[in-house]
């Protein structure tokens, strides 16, 4: 266990070498569409819409929460980088698992995020009357404590699918020649619309909600949001993440193991 | 007449090249033109499912929303098609890497060199197309019949949104100059700044972030104000901003971003790049 926390501390700190301005850039980036996004949603409910059975607050909570926890609800580890890179033959070098090594870097990766940019922005948005604590204590009631270990449970078994998808994406750029931009490119086009992440489905037309809720990408972000907003039925959304955390986990096993024998990986 | 004639001759070279990687790498560029087609239609398509679900937002309804997207497109199309190969318009990326040296030896002007190095007509024109497509469509649902005004309008708008989004790109990548690494990605802030925050109709926000985001972070310029403009005479309230706002935006933007990246070629001449080791490797 020390050598994975010892990983995560290096790739925590590796996250500020290029500076402060690196990291902070992106984080001031995410923090004007969480603030373009509020305000748009705010606008929409001033104007009457119906919100699809959300209210107002459990909206701005979910797309907080979506925005907080982005990284793990959109799991990007170093794998398919370090091809490009050819930096993964480092990862064979040391005395770990290859895919235990390239997950423990990325939970390091989360820390200075979670510090300087979920907190903090938290606390803004606490401040500023939008607490996702408040909020969730009012809708669950009494049964908070269920109800906080089934959002836990869910978050878990979210970055879990996400770590399994990333690798299956990283077995499938070995197959196509270090693609990661495209890959990159493609997942993009995938959280976007898929995982709820950005848009709710209950604010999608024709019934696409329904269906995308059912699919694998649902099970990596909306789900656990709609279990800490109280909408969503926890029992059926935990098991379908249950279930497709069985069916990635399989295929990425087998597809990395089926991918290692092709892999080529050089850069500098 | 000597500088246009070498300009499209330089722009012949890239649409040679960018020709050549299409027919040795044909499979491989295919990959990357769907997955640009999936990645921009994505981004896109969760704001149209919005409109679809709300029949308004922001004052637009569906079509007009439509409409904005495939502007929208229209201007990232132009620079994926102009500004995507080496880097030109996330130019954080060639000046934090010590890669201007490269460029200062070529025997063309610098700024030749950012306008045509860029080109990619056979990869880069995905999106272009698919904005275009957008637009028509959307033009016809919403029985636009242009005149010649309308389409010159339609045109010099385009320019200043893409001219505001490289300006920016280019002031900020001026950073990485002085903080070559910290600054290094820095244009590629900007320029996701715009992709992530453009799309959105903000005629709904209040009149002050309205402003602020014409003015203090003019993502409102790359779409939705020019949109608005355009669709004036089609029921979108007719922005409370002067219209005139996108032309002096457009001005000072180009003005600040020339003076920030002379001055940080004037750095650049003197200092270098601090990036490299003895060895060649890049820190």
């Amino acid at each position: 266990m020390r050598k994975y926390l010892i990983t995560m501390r290096l790739s925590a700190s590796r996250a500020f070498d290029g500076g402060l301005l690196y990291i902070l850039s992106g984080y001031l980036l995410k923090s004007a569409c969480l603030f373009i996004l509020l305000m748009l949603w705010r606008a929409l409910a001033q104007q009457g819409a119906d919100l699809g059975g959300l209210s107002l607050d459990q909206l701005l909570t979910y797309t907080l929460l979506a925005a907080i926890f982005g990284e793990q609800l959109n799991v990007l580890t170093p794998a398919t980088t370090a091809f490009w890179e050819g930096a993964i033959i480092s990862r064979y070098m040391r005395p770990l698992p290859v895919l235990a090594q390239l997950m423990a870097e990325t939970v390091g990766s989360w820390l200075p995020g979670l510090l300087l940019y979920s907190v903090p922005t938290l606390i803004i948005a606490a401040s500023a009357g939008l607490n996702p604590g408040i909020a969730f204590l009012a809708n669950a009631g009494t049964g908070f404590p269920a109800r906080g270990l089934l959002f836990l449970i869910s978050l878990l078994l979210a970055m879990a699918l996400g770590f399994a998808m990333d690798f299956i994406f990283a077995s499938l750029v070995i197959y196509v020649k270090n693609a990661s931009y495209q890959a990159y490119q493609i997942r993009r086009a995938i959280v976007s619309l898929f995982s709820g992440a950005l848009i709710p489905f209950t604010l999608l037309p024709w019934g696409m909600g329904r269906v995308f809720e059912l699919l694998p990408f649902g099970s990596t972000a909306s789900a656990p949001l709609l279990i800490f907003v109280g909408t969503g039925n926890p029992a059926r959304l935990i098991c379908l993440q249950i279930i497709w955390n069985l069916i990635f986990w399989a295929a990425a096993l087998i597809l990395f193991r089926r991918s290692e024998e092709r892999l080529v990986s050089y850069g500098g | 007449m000597d500088n246009i004639r070498r300009l499209i001759q330089l722009w012949g070279i890239s649409a040679k090249l960018d020709l050549l990687w299409f027919l040795r790498d044909t499979k491989y560029c295919i990959l990357t033109i769907l997955a640009d087609i999936a990645a921009s239609l994505s981004s896109v398509t969760g704001v149209f499912l919005l409109a679809e679900r709300f029949g308004n937002i922001g004052g637009m309804s569906k079509d007009q929303v439509l409409f904005m997207l495939g502007y929208a497109s229209i201007v990232n199309g132009i620079i994926a098609l102009f500004f995507s190969m080496n880097n030109t318009g996330w130019i954080s990326r060639p000046v934090g890497r010590g890669q201007m040296d490269h460029k200062l030896i070529q025997p063309v002007p610098l700024w030749m060199q950012l306008l045509t190095e860029g080109f990619i007509p056979v990869s880069g024109n995905s999106l272009l197309v698919c904005g275009m497509a957008i637009t028509g469509y959307a033009a016809g649902q919403l029985g636009l019949a242009p005149g010649l005004l309308w389409i010159l309008l339609f045109v010099m708008l385009t320019i200043c949104s893409v001219a505001i989004i490289l300006g920016c790109s280019y002031i900020a990548g001026s950073l990485a100059f002085y903080a070559p690494v910290a600054a290094e990605e820095i244009s590629t802030t900007v320029i996701s700044l715009f992709n992530d925050l453009m799309i959105f109709p903000i005629g709904g926000l209040s009149a002050v972030l309205r402003m602020a985001l014409c003015t203090v972070v003019p993502v409102g310029l790359a779409a939705w104000f020019p949109a608005s403009l355009l669709l004036g005479q089609n029921g979108v309230p007719k922005p409370d901003i002067p219209g005139v706002i996108i032309l002096i935006m457009t001005i000072t933007v180009a003005m600040l971003a020339v003076t920030s990246f002379r001055k940080g070629m004037k750095y650049y001449a003197k200092r270098g790049s601090t990036r490299y080791h003895n060895r060649g490797h890049r820190s």
